[in-house]
């Protein structure tokens, strides 16, 4: 369906949240750390995909999920989501993880 | 050039990092870290590769996949999994000592 992974990689960032939320990991419990810790992977990852565009290695499917919204030719509007999953994933992860082995 | 040597452009600097802020490092949490992430790419990145939302020039590629998922994709897991934690730490470790300055 039309715009299909925008919603699904927006419903994802909001459950890391509920998650953040609930046991009270990283935006929940220093705002200014949990966003500056994902600032370099971040801009890492969008020069890492311009280089991988610009070679030819990876480009925009050809299919109806994405809203077709590009930010630099083959650089979909959905990839800045995209990224920002990874880096609250792995955030969230390693503060969950975190959290459990510290308790032990 | 090969996705696998693009990976190198990153993979390398990021295992310097690592190196040089070693002192920073939880290891055991670092390892489960890497883990979890490493299987929920293996999970993602077969619905995007498999539903063509992102394809790839086969000609770049080794041709080792898990599932639909060429292999060079977990490059971006290890940075991640490696540079927001190591980024996470060293932030914790300036607050810290901005801590006991006062």
């Amino acid at each position: 369906m039309y715009g299909s992974y925008l919603v699904i990689l927006l419903l994802s960032l909001v459950g890391l949240y509920l998650l953040d939320r609930t046991h009270k990991l990283a935006f929940t419990v220093d705002p200014k750390r949990a966003f500056l810790s994902m600032v370099p992977a971040f801009l890492v990852f969008v020069i890492w995909d311009i280089a991988g565009i610009t070679l030819g290695i990876f480009f925009r499917g050809n299919n109806t999920l994405l809203t077709g919204i590009q930010l630099f030719p083959e650089f979909p509007l959905e990839e800045v989501f995209f990224l920002m999953l990874l880096c609250y994933s792995t955030l969230i992860a390693l503060t969950w993880i975190s959290k459990v082995l510290n308790k032990k | 050039m090969t996705y696998a040597e693009l990976n190198l452009l990153f993979l390398i600097p990021v295992a310097a990092l690592l190196f040089f802020f070693r002192y920073l490092v939880r290891w055991r949490k670092l390892c489960w870290t890497v883990t979890a992430l490493v299987i929920m790419t293996a999970i993602f990145d077969n619905f995007i590769v498999g539903s063509g939302i992102v394809a790839y020039n086969p000609d770049t590629l080794s041709g080792a996949f898990i599932g639909f998922a060429p292999i060079e994709d977990f490059a971006y897991t290890l940075v991640a999994a490696v540079l927001v934690p190591l980024t996470w730490w060293w932030l914790g470790s300036r607050q810290s000592k901005t801590r006991k300055g006062k």
